[in-house]
């Protein structure tokens, strides 16, 4: 074929700059490292990183929220192992104050001691994190949990609420527990509380004993009420209904518990006996109401079976309380370890979301390399080329 | 017939040879140039050589292929440099909308672990309007595209009209010439010069008439140039949409017909149109649909909670209303105003259609698909694809209107407010509550585009739209190059000068030349030998 003068340059031209684009674009790949800069270098696996990337973000997301619920969940199980060591010296006061031997000073002196495990537990009921919001206050972080009310008792300023985050795609945690959970709360396997009315009697009680859980009205509580009968003597009255005669030392049989009184009732005295969870159970109220029967000289038999019967329902709620911790300190365990376990899936995740992008957009060094070495020796072919072809010209020789 | 005439008369074929090699050497490299070869005949006056003609090897055929190829050419590569922008926009960086996206939503993570936190809040808004200035700088450059294309497109009208002229006015002189049996290769070189020239501007059919004259039209056989008038094209704003650049066509009556951007297939006139109907403004939907779609959402879940102050929340995102524009013929006295509804799952990246007609009442279209959209009519209020139209005044049978809810939408978008505190992270008055921060943060993952699209997955499908279109005009244009490299070579076979051939050329003359002049230095010596006689 006729070759024109033009044509010949073009063409030895147009294929020295196709060469030296392409040897730019190698080189540009070396040096950036990167495959995929604009869409158009490859839309599919743009388009792809852009998801990969969505999903990288995410996934940082979730183990920002992991850290942060870490800390709160860490605080708080120091804080719950605080209270509970607390409640526990607590309740060996209680033991030692169930010494009949004690003197009203002895007694005095332990309600002392229970003043400051008291004190001591409404602080770390008030604990903050170190942004100065309060632990266990629910949503109302700015105001502290308890506070006292007129009368001196503590009242729940929080709320019911529970901060939760997302921790996993899927999966969402509270990053704390409020104080009416801890402080306000039984969980739902105590048992039964009895407590002693506001008596002028000496009856004191010992259970309830959970004796028959298939009773048909196992799980109800009942109200004893003493009163004089027409010949003197005393008897009580089961739930308002006909009263029966009371020997000291009975034990009453009522739905599936067993309760054992001894003692002189006066008319008007009264028992309750409840399920722990619907008597408004309180660890604050129940150290404060003992605190100050300690705190009052025992003088007469009333008096003393007032403290007996205090003595008694106190260990119980205590011993709840004391559940209730342990309750939620397991709990706070169990999402720490969730926590751990999401973590190594979530580093595994987004190992492979890195590896992923980077076989999407990252260049191959190997391949870009010897792209780039072969290029420059066809750029330098093609440069050659021109000069010689444009030397080669029939003038040359006239 | 004497030696020295004969001798003459090939002094005189060889001098025109020469001269035609000399013209074909010196113009080797000029554009438009085609060989020239001077045709040796006998001399029909006796014995002796004549030039009979000098002729342009010129191939019609060839030409007509090269020019139509050098207009699908230059289409695609104006469309390449137009959406090669689009594609350096999208480029992934530190400042690509997928990041700032989720630096907004880890922002708002951040917060929802402590949402009392106001420098979390602060930080929240600061993510906010980093995302928001960089949309809107996104929009703007579109949008400044959008107007740069109609400018181009005003630019490259007058550049027709001006190569129509010129071919009109080289018409005249060559059908002169031809008339007077002297035809210029010259002008005949620069007149297809000029159609090569139009043939990058936009796509023509060229026929030759009898005396020589071209006729030029366009694909829908309106004619450019017709013997010794050329036709203007001119621009116009479109009848239906306000923001864009039309052709209109004035003939010889007068009448003024509007082209069809359908009429302009290749040249750089086709290229800019099928950018801006395809690319352009598809990638200004999906902007513009992303915008939309996070500031309903956003706004929705604001006015469902409480702030930091105990106040219902209010409106974090803005973005302009949807621009609503009347066609220019509408005869009824309707205006339409649109706003977005809270929920906006069914509006979709596209512009639509509103009509009225007397049977029907009021229909929707989509733009795009051309599908009809499901629109109700209540006491004045059109609703449909998540918008709500307010209609005042009375339309007439054959009534349209253009929507365009978010070809506009991302250079409007902002962040109304710089504190943190007006954020509604709760639905408490607790200020730890994160409940509503946490739905906030579901919106990254919820299907809020289109109700069936995450954010990033109609980010993800902008990439990869803009990067397929980019990628694939690149290969189309590559294919076209090679297509015009090949033309242009064959074309240059046989019209082309090669410089080795006119070296031999003006050799070979040269002997001749001095081969004649021998012939008349022989015949003047039979002469002297006669006259020495006497």
């Amino acid at each position: 074929m006729r070759l024109s003068s033009a044509t010949i340059y073009n063409q030895s031209l147009t294929s020295m700059l196709a060469q030296e684009s392409a040897y730019q674009t190698a080189a540009q790949q070396v040096a950036s490292g990167t495959r995929v800069v604009t869409p158009s270098d490859d839309s599919l696996a743009a388009a792809q990183a852009v998801n990969v990337r969505q999903a990288i973000a995410a996934n940082e997301q979730y183990a920002d929220a992991r850290s942060s619920i870490s800390t709160s969940l860490s605080q708080e199980e120091s804080t719950l192992d605080s209270i509970n060591d607390a409640i526990t010296s607590a309740r060996s006061l209680i033991v030692q104050a169930n010494n009949g031997t004690l003197s009203d000073a002895d007694r005095e002196s332990i309600a002392t001691s229970l003043q400051g495990v008291y004190d001591t537990l409404v602080t770390l009921a008030n604990a903050t994190d170190s942004n100065g919001n309060y632990l266990f206050s629910g949503y109302q972080s700015q105001s502290p949990a308890f506070a006292a009310d007129a009368d001196g008792n503590m009242v729940y300023q929080g709320d019911s609420n529970v901060v939760t985050q997302l921790v996993s795609s899927t999966q969402s945690m509270a990053s704390g527990d409020t104080g009416a959970t801890i402080f306000q709360s039984v969980s739902s396997s105590a048992g039964f509380i009895a407590e002693a009315g506001d008596n002028s009697g000496s009856v004191t009680f010992s259970g309830p004993t959970i004796t028959d859980t298939t009773d048909a009205n196992y799980g109800t509580g009942f109200s004893l009420t003493f009163s004089t009968a027409a010949d003197g003597t005393a008897q009580y009255s089961l739930d308002g209904a006909t009263p029966v005669a009371y020997t000291s030392g009975d034990t009453l049989q009522v739905n599936g518990l067993s309760l054992t009184l001894s003692g002189t009732p006066v008319d008007g005295d009264s028992i309750n006996v409840s399920k722990a969870a619907d008597a408004d159970p309180d660890l604050f109220a129940t150290l404060k109401n003992l605190i100050s029967v300690l705190q009052t000289p025992v003088e007469t038999d009333a008096d003393k079976a007032n403290l007996n019967n205090t003595l008694s329902t106190a260990s119980r709620q205590l011993s709840n309380a004391q559940d209730t911790v342990l309750t939620v300190q397991t709990s706070v365990g169990s999402r720490l370890n969730q926590l751990d376990v999401l973590d190594t899936i979530g580093d595994d995740l987004a190992l492979s979301y890195t590896e992923r992008l980077s076989g999407l957009v990252d260049a191959d060094y190997t391949e870009s390399v010897t792209q780039y070495t072969s290029l420059q020796v066809a750029l330098q072919a093609a440069q050659q080329t021109f000069v010689s072809i444009q030397k080669m010209s029939l003038f040359e020789y006239i | 017939m004497s030696i020295i005439s004969i001798g003459v008369s090939g002094l005189t074929a060889a001098q025109i040879a020469l001269s035609t090699s000399s013209s074909n050497t010196t113009n080797a490299y000029t554009a438009g140039y085609t060989l020239q070869v001077a045709n040796f005949s006998e001399s029909t006056s006796g014995s002796g050589v004549q030039i009979s003609s000098v002729d342009r090897q010129y191939n019609q055929f060839v030409t007509t292929q090269l020019n139509s190829s050098i207009s699908a050419e230059s289409a695609l590569s104006t469309y390449q440099t137009e959406v090669d922008q689009i594609d350096s926009l999208l480029a992934d960086g530190d400042a690509s909308l997928d990041t700032l996206m989720q630096s907004f939503f880890s922002a708002l993570q951040t917060l929802t672990s402590d949402a009392s936190d106001t420098a979390a809040r602060e930080e929240v808004i600061g993510a906010a309007q980093t995302l928001t200035s960089q949309f809107t700088q996104l929009g703007s450059y579109l949008d400044d595209m959008a107007n740069d294309v109609n400018s181009q497109i005003d630019d490259q009208v007058s550049q027709v009209n001006d190569l129509t002229e010129q071919i009109a006015g080289l018409n005249k002189k060559i059908s002169l010439s031809d008339a007077l049996g002297s035809t210029s290769n010259a002008l005949l070189d620069q007149r297809d010069l000029l159609v090569s020239q139009l043939s990058e501007l936009v796509d023509v059919d060229v026929t030759t008439q009898d005396n020589g004259s071209y006729t030029v039209s366009l694909s829908n056989g309106l004619a450019l140039v017709s013997g010794n008038s050329s036709f203007d094209l001119q621009t116009a704003v479109s009848a239906s949409d306000p923001t864009q650049t039309v052709v209109t066509y004035a003939d010889a009556a007068g009448h003024t017909t509007t082209l069809d951007d359908s009429v302009f297939e290749g040249g750089s006139l086709g290229g800019l149109m099928d950018f801006r109907d395809n690319s352009l403004s598809d990638a200004q939907n999906q902007l513009g649909i992303l915008a939309v779609s996070l500031t309903q959402a956003f706004n929705t879940l604001q006015a469902s909670g409480i702030d930091l102050n105990g106040d219902t929340g209010t409106a974090l995102f803005s973005v302009d209303d949807p621009s609503v524009y009347g066609n220019t013929s509408n005869t009824g006295d309707a205006t339409l105003s649109a706003t977005f509804s809270d929920d906006v799952s069914a509006l979709a990246a596209t512009d639509y259609t509103v009509s009225y007609s007397d049977s029907d009442g009021y229909s929707v279209t989509r733009n795009d698909t051309g599908a009809s959209v499901t629109s109700a009519y209540d006491s004045g209020t059109l609703t449909f694809a998540g918008m709500s139209v307010a209609i005042s005044g009375t339309a007439d049978d054959g009534d349209s209107f253009l929507v365009l809810p978010t070809r506009n939408a991302a250079s409007s978008f902002t962040t109304l407010t710089s504190d943190g505190s007006l954020i509604a992270a709760g639905t408490s008055t607790g200020s730890s509550d994160n409940s509503n921060a946490l739905a906030m943060l579901n919106l990254q993952t919820d299907s809020i585009v289109g109700g069936s699209k995450t954010l990033s997955q109609t980010y993800s499908a902008l990439v990869s739209d803009v990067g397929s279109t980019a990628s694939k005009v690149a290969g189309q244009l590559e294919t076209q190059t090679s297509l015009t490299e090949q033309l242009t070579t064959l074309q240059q076979s046989e019209s082309g000068v090669n410089l080795d051939e006119e070296a031999a050329n003006l050799i070979v003359y040269q002997q001749y030349y001095q081969a004649c002049a021998k012939v008349v230095e022989v015949g003047t010596s039979l002469l002297d030998t006669i006259l020495d006689i006497n």
